[in-house]
């Protein structure tokens, strides 16, 4: 430890140290003298003896001195200065290699950065593997007098439910929407969540996380027992979440607020058995399968149905468990578009790697031609008896310096595009929040990959230099023309085909992306308007609600702009769904099936734009407590009534044996409409009509036919007409679906910046590694020109050859990549995977890349008078 | 001290450490005096070189075993003193002892084999 203290010191005062040595020996030379000269010797044999006996003094000195600074860190650190000494002659070479290696690796790794951080972190969860979703009876959720007797403690499983709702916050005088997750009493204690402040309880209390303290609240100090009115009534913070808190629903989903679902305002809303609310989550035990969970929840189901078997139909006969994804339950669903997501990550990993490829590409491109000019200046070094390993740490020094300028050229760039890319403000209210940690693991394998790049690049040419032997003119390698198989040649070749097979990937891609999220839901998304109504911050009377809604309507279909007013329960593509049991009558028995299902006012599919195939559309008169008429979708038909003929056949909910429903009738089909996803196939959809109750979940749709901006403009002023004290929001129905919208949207985007770094990297290393391998020829040139060919001809040959070279390596590409896309079809909606245009606009781009590449050069060099051409070297 | 020299018996490393760190034992001495010290008690037969001295000098310097400063010949010119150190001390025991029984069981060996 002291030794390299010692050293250290040393190293400082590196040069006056040597020269003490340097002195000290001179003085023990002089020394010797003088004893030579008592002994009688003359001052010149006094001075040989010594010069004999002692020896090479600058051998002792430099002895001395690689004591304290071994020779190979000396020679180290000279090859570092003149390599950098060589760069700085050119700083073009710098430049590009800087921009490519940056470029891929800044970008490759933010890219998968933020994916990674939206997709892949787990939720927080104490055992995120343990967790399981269920449901029973046939709807997705469960009601909350099942859910305590279910997670009570008495039925020995630990479960809990959750929900998330929208809620109004007054943030001082303004009003505010922020999402909020009701949960269950015991759901932090169930995933073993503990708050970072305070303790979750039951009541009036809120527990927020970090973002909304720091940001909403200031991170108050005091924040908890501090008040804040939600919907109109007071709530308490009792808790603050940890920071980096991932939420149960995954993909950095991020509710503001915790609340508890016993609350006085619930407990009305709470009381009825048959009403399903909330989802839920189960705990595995220790050691427990699904299978076994499943059972102990059966006998639970069975129990349930039995007791209240008017409320609880179908419980014993209808218990799934399915596990909770560790990542989220958007990414537990079986749904197309959430598995696309999931490979998504993959697919941009091969991606990355591509871009990497493409860019150590170009860099080795570059430092081999740079290496075959430097042939004279390494021969000479080698006839100046440089050993082979010296030199070989000579070029792998430069490399190694020009790889380490690329690649802090990158990290920086990560750092900041990640920072950006989380830092996009996104178009809607959705509660999102990420936190980037970027990928180390994928940085360092990506340096590891562009500095064996940049070492065998700038090393490979120097092997033929050996061979050859010393005294090889750099004009070995100029003449012989592109017909020959040469390093140079076969570089073009890998880099054009490489950057073909990036370009069309990453082309497709953006197609089809772009393509998707222009899929049709199935409604009209341009010419709706939702709005949503705050009856209950007003505390309302039902009978109020209900005239307050038919004023509503009334006026809204006064409207001149307006062409059609509707309303429903749940907006698809939003966060809202419910599925449903439902039974079809067969005459001799019930068959149950499986539905999407919806609330909705007379007029729904005129205002969405949803064809009704067949049949007609709900009345005034049609009313839910009056069930005698449902639609249902073409999906619906096509899985139960193969034959076409559904309308006028019967279903109806689920009940208890002696509180069956009257049978409701099929009166028309709509068109298939996406429900949940963008991505799903169509699905079974049941339409209900609105019941004569009033229902303060009720959206309010709004159809014209004009300019939807001016009509939003307007509306705030209609409704507070009919009632200002409600508060109302109004949005247009392409911003309450844009949860749907929002992953093929960001996916193109980050697809088409990836590509769009991959054409900029291809074009300029496919120039710049053209261009100069044309510019090597220039003495040929001159001897052509000398010789008698004319300029024109010169030309077309030193271009033609370089779209030979270009061809080859774009066949080689186009064939790579054909074989290559089927495999990704299953990414590509809308394009083939052998989409003509995608291909040819590749070509077309790489080769004009190449006539420009060749021919600038070459007309220079037609330009020289043919002696000055010669001479170039 | 003639022109005609014996051949110079080749030293190991640590030999010439050892003998410098011995010369040092009495006291202060610049690279010079430390040669001639060795020269003497030697009868001549020990004759170090330049690069074997000041290297093992330096080698010492970098152990800590020896210190060195700046300070007047006895002609008055500048030269390098160098003083033992007492890790150097203790290192000069500990390496005595070492090679005193290798020497020991080398000519041991000379003598019965």
């Amino acid at each position: 430890m002291m030794r390299l203290f010692r050293r250290i010191q040393y190293l400082f005062g590196r040069k006056r140290r040597q020269r003490e040595i340097a002195e000290e020996i001179e003085l023990h030379r002089a020394l010797a003298e003088e004893e030579h000269r008592c002994n009688g010797l003359t001052s010149d044999d006094a001075r040989h003896a010594v010069a004999r006996r002692m020896g090479n003094a600058t051998f002792a000195l430099e002895s001395a001195h690689s004591i304290w600074y071994p020779q190979w860190l000396e020679g180290l650190t000279q090859d570092l200065k003149h390599a950098a000494r060589g760069l700085r002659r050119s700083p073009m070479l710098l430049v590009m290699v800087c921009l490519s290696l940056g470029l891929s690796t800044g970008f490759g790794t933010a890219l998968f950065s933020v994916v990674n951080a939206v997709l892949l972190q787990p939720i927080s969860a104490a055992d995120p593997d343990s967790l399981v979703q269920f449901e029973m009876g046939s709807s997705n959720r469960l009601s909350w007098p099942n859910l305590q007797d279910l997670c009570g403690g008495e039925s020995g499983l630990v479960c809990t439910g959750y929900s998330m709702e929208e809620v109004n916050w007054q943030r001082g005088t303004e009003p505010a929407r922020i999402f909020a997750h009701v949960v269950s009493s015991n759901y932090f204690s169930a995933l073993g969540i503990s708050l970072a402040q305070g303790e979750f309880s039951d009541g009036d209390a809120a527990v927020v996380t970090h973002t909304f303290w720091e940001r909403q609240l200031a991170a108050d100090p005091n924040v908890i027992g501090r008040k804040v009115v939600l919907n109109g009534y007071p709530y308490t913070v009792v808790g603050v979440l940890p920071a980096r808190f991932r939420s149960v629903y995954g993909l950095g989903v991020a509710p503001s607020m915790y609340l508890p679902a016993v609350s006085s305002v619930r407990a009305g809303k709470n009381a009825a058995r048959g009403e399903g609310r909330y989802q839920m989550i189960g705990v595995l035990g220790r050691g427990e399968t699904i299978a076994q969970f499943r059972s102990r929840l059966q006998v639970q189901a069975n129990d349930l149905q039995k007791r209240f078997p008017a409320d609880n139909v179908d419980f014993s006969r209808a218990v799934r468990v399915q596990s909770l994804s560790r990542y989220g339950t958007f990414l537990s669903s079986r749904d197309r578009l959430t598995g696309v997501m999931l490979l998504f990550g993959s697919l941009l990993m091969v991606l990355v790697l591509l871009l990497t490829v493409v860019a150590c590409v170009n860099v080795a491109g570059l430092l081999i031609a740079r290496a075959m000019a430097r042939r004279q200046e390494i021969s000479v070094r080698v006839s100046l008896g440089c050993g082979r390993r010296r030199l070989a740490r000579l070029l792998l020094t430069e490399s190694f310096l020009l790889s380490v300028a690329g690649i802090s050229v990158g990290a920086v760039l990560s750092v900041w595009l990640a920072r950006m890319l989380v830092a996009v403000p996104l178009p809607f209210p959705i509660p999102f929040e990420v936190e980037v940690v970027l990928d180390w693991r994928l940085l360092l394998f990506l340096t590891l990959l562009a500095l064996i790049a940049t070492a065998v690049s700038g090393f490979a040419p120097i092997l033929q230099a050996w061979r050859v032997g010393i005294g090889t003119r750099s004009s070995q390698g100029v003449r012989g023309g592109s017909h020959r198989w040469s390093l140079r040649g076969a570089l073009i070749v890998g880099q054009v085909a490489v950057s073909t097979v990036l370009l069309i990937t990453t082309g497709l891609f953006v197609r089809s992306l772009w393509a998707a999220t222009e899929i049709h839901p199935g409604f009209d998304l341009h010419r709706v308007v939702t709005i949503e109504t705050d009856t209950r911050s007003v505390q309302m009377t039902p009978e109020q609600v209900n005239t307050y809604q038919s004023l509503l309507l009334a006026r809204l279909r006064d409207l001149p702009e307006v062409s059609g007013v509707s309303g429903a329960a749940l907006i698809p593509l939003s966060l809202d769904t419910s599925v449903n049991s439902l039974l079809i009558d067969r005459g001799d028995k019930e068959q149950a099936a499986r539905v999407n299902t919806n609330w909705i006012l007379p007029g729904y599919f005129q205002v969405m734009g949803i064809p009704l195939r067949s049949g007609r559309d709900f009345a005034p008169s049609d009313k839910l407590d009056k069930p005698l008429a449902v639609i249902v979708n073409e999906a619906f038909v096509r899985q139960h009534f193969p034959a076409g003929d559904a309308i006028g056949h019967r279903v109806r909910r689920p009940a208890a044996k002696d509180q069956m429903l009257p049978w409701a009738e099929i009166v028309g089909v709509a068109a298939d409409a996406r429900y949940m996803t963008l991505g799903e196939e169509p699905t079974p959809q049941v339409y209900w009509p609105r019941g004569a109750t009033a229902d303060s979940r009720m959206k309010v749709l709004v159809r014209t036919e004009s300019d939807v901006a001016t009509l939003i403009h307007e509306l705030p002023a209609v409704l507070r007409k009919v009632d200002a004290r409600v508060t109302t929001r109004v949005q247009p129905l392409r911003a309450v679906m844009a949860i749907a919208l929002f992953p093929s949207q960001v996916a193109a985007f980050l697809l088409s910046a990836l590509g769009i770094v991959a054409w900029m990297l291809s074009i300029a290393g496919l120039y710049g590694v053209v261009s100069y391998s044309v510019s090597r020829r220039v003495s040929e040139v001159g001897l052509r020109m000398a010789l008698g060919a004319t300029p024109g001809s010169i030309l077309r040959l030193l271009v033609s050859d370089g779209i030979v070279l270009t061809s080859v390596g774009v066949a080689l590409g186009l064939a790579l990549a054909a074989v290559a896309t089927p495999a990704l079809a299953a990414f590509l909606a809308g394009v083939a995977p052998h989409d003509a245009i995608t291909f040819g606009l590749v070509t077309v781009a790489l080769l004009i890349t190449a006539i420009a590449a060749s021919y600038w050069p070459a007309r220079k060099g037609t330009r020289l008078a043919p002696s000055q051409a010669l001479r170039t070297d | 001290m003639g022109t005609d020299k014996t051949l110079q018996p080749d030293l190991p490393n640590g030999a010439v450490d050892l003998l410098i760190l011995r010369a040092l034992l009495g006291g202060k001495r610049h690279g010079y005096g430390i040669a001639q010290h060795i020269r003497d008690c030697s009868d001549d037969v020990l004759d170090l070189g330049e690069s074997s001295l000041y290297t093992s000098l330096q080698r010492l310097l970098l152990n800590g075993w020896v210190s060195a400063e700046w300070g007047a010949s006895e002609n008055n010119r500048r030269a390098r003193f160098y003083t033992l150190t007492s890790t150097g001390r203790k290192q000069l025991d500990r390496q005595t002892q070492q090679f005193e029984r290798v020497l020991g069981a080398i000519q041991q060996v000379l003598r019965t084999a």
